[in-house]
């Protein structure tokens, strides 16, 4: 059967028109897609689109990130509290985190506080809920806290030392 | 062997077995009409024997009884021997004039039917393609022969309206969103030219437009439809390993084909060789993913292209959606947004042939007894 095999020159439905038209393919082989897609074209010919080679054309950021205004209520949730678990099996689950935002934005739109004031009072108001936040534990590895730790070691180590001198006296029993 | 006309016909098949190489009984009638070493008497007999059959059909029906009548006699040489010239060139195995041997659909002529044979011819064929690869010449309008107003109508009329097949209700954009079509890969993966597509990035992660979707979602399925309407041959291309055998369990409930193994360079382009001379290709080739195992675009795509046969593919913002004619921009990674695509496709094709089916009836054509599906 005749057909037009230049895949990067027009669609295939501009190649298979010009191949009628020209009567290379008759009107008794049209193919059974032809109708159809005369009657219903895509959005967008299927036309075949060169790679651009070259990438130094400045990136236009075309793709825009997506952003909410209660993300920064939940950036704070999340440097304040613990995060809790994400249950995704169900559709519609509603995560302490988000339960957290609304109350935020219900407070916002009551009252007129300004924002630190309000998330403590969030804080409570999801206490009285029943909701638990646990608060981040945040460790510090400073010289300060280190250092009992270390004097605790020491005064085990002498305290062991004076007992091993105190034993070489007498033997072993443990 | 030459007792009754039937079978007179089948005697003639036997001896031309040897000349030539098709597997259809049928095809072989045409054949034996196109070599040039044909017997004069089985032309005969052959006109005689559907001369007869007209007889008894338009007895039955009364739709084109006159002009069938006039035509059977008059139309009949010319027509063959166009068809002839056309199948030549063509140097496929015809099969325009199975009907009178199947027996299962009553000709008014051979000469009208041309269009009311390709249409009532598509149900038996669904059956026998199934087995082997046949090659049709599927004629679209019967432009050159006084229409046959059924086998018309069931062809024009699903193109009047805009959803036919509705199939904008098989599915809403709250699914989309629960099947978890709108999730894309992260931002360093992303395609160029899926970028329109896109609604936005969310910390990196690209999210598809899920109202682009269902626009392209409709389109896509509102074409499937129609092919499948039309008794097209459609082919479900996947390479993901994971979802293999669900598009092949796919295919098999739709009552089509499925290709979801390596693909050799030529199965399409090289396809006389590969397979049989008279190879049938696909009317319309489905990609439940665009990409291959190593990430790159499925060859098929091409090659598809190259051989002019309409695809439609889900495009994720990874893939290239310039050669696909019908994109649907969507997660292909999912399980649940596989599913959910194989749902929808299995669908629209069960629907569009059953619909087939009802006009086909509400025509007055024979209903075919053992549908593919």
């Amino acid at each position: 059967m005749a057909g037009s095999r230049l895949e990067r020159f027009g669609t295939v439905f501009t190649r298979v028109r010009d191949l009628m038209r020209s009567g290379v393919i008759k009107q008794s082989e049209k193919p059974i897609w032809y109708d159809v897609y005369e009657a219903f074209p895509p959005k967008r010919d299927p036309r075949y689109v060169k790679p651009h080679a070259r990438h130094d054309i400045k990136k236009q950021e075309t793709v825009s990130e997506i952003f909410y205004r209660e993300d920064k209520v939940r950036a704070r949730f999340y440097e304040e509290y613990e995060a809790e678990f994400f249950d995704l099996s169900k559709s519609n689950f509603v995560s302490t985190c988000q339960r957290f935002v609304e109350k935020y934005t219900e407070l916002k739109s009551n009252s007129e506080m300004d924002d630190s004031a309000l998330f403590t009072e969030t804080g409570k108001a999801l206490l009285k809920e029943g909701l638990i936040l646990r608060r981040k534990e945040i460790h510090f590895i400073s010289e300060e806290s280190r250092s009992p730790v270390l004097e605790l070691e020491l005064t085990d180590m002498l305290a062991e030392q004076q007992a091993v001198g105190a034993d070489t006296d007498t033997p072993h029993t443990s | 062997m030459h007792e009754g006309e039937p079978e007179r016909l089948k005697g003639a098949e036997n001896r031309d077995t040897q000349l030539l190489q098709t597997v259809e009984a049928a095809a072989q009638i045409k054949e034996d009409s196109s070599s040039v070493d044909s017997d004069d008497s089985i032309e005969q007999e052959i006109r005689r024997f559907l001369a007869e059959k007209a007889k008894v059909s338009t007895a039955d029906k009364s739709k084109d009884g006159d002009v069938s009548r006039n035509g059977t006699v008059l139309v009949c040489t010319p027509l063959r021997e166009e068809d002839i010239k056309q199948e030549n060139q063509l140097a496929e195995i015809p099969i325009k004039s199975i009907s009178p041997l199947s027996g299962q659909c009553p000709l008014i002529s051979p000469a009208q039917d041309r269009p009311l044979l390709s249409q009532s011819l598509l149900p038996d064929m669904s059956t026998v393609a199934a087995h082997s690869h046949l090659p049709s010449v599927q004629s679209g309008s019967p432009s050159l022969l006084e229409p046959a107003d059924g086998a018309e109508k069931i062809l024009n009329e699903p193109l009047q309206k805009p959803d036919f097949f509705r199939v904008s209700e098989l599915f809403s954009l709250n699914d989309l969103f629960d099947a978890r079509v709108h999730l894309g890969h992260k931002k360093g993966c992303r395609h160029r030219l899926m970028e329109p597509y896109l609604y936005g990035c969310r910390l990196g992660h690209d999210i598809i437009d899920l109202d682009q979707t269902v626009e392209h979602l409709q389109q896509a399925l509102n074409f499937t439809a129609h092919v499948a309407y039309r008794g097209g041959v459609i082919l479900f291309i996947s390479r993901r390993r994971q979802f293999g055998h669900l598009v092949e369990r796919t295919a098999k409930y739709c009552g089509e084909y499925a290709h979801t193994r390596y693909w050799q360079g030529g199965l399409l382009t090289n396809a006389n060789i590969q397979y049989d001379a008279g190879v049938r290709l696909p009317d319309l080739i489905i990609f439940l993913s665009t990409l291959n195992n190593v990430f790159q675009q499925h060859v098929a795509i091409r090659d598809a292209a190259k051989m002019n046969i309409p695809t439609v593919g889900v495009v994720d913002s990874n893939c290239n959606p310039s050669l696909v004619t019908y994109p649907v921009p969507g997660n292909d990674d999912t399980p649940a947004a596989m599913e959910l695509y194989c749902r929808l496709f299995k669908m629209t094709i069960n629907r569009a042939k059953d619909k087939r089916r009802h006009m086909e009836i509400l025509q007055g054509m024979p209903a075919p007894s053992t549908p593919s599906s």
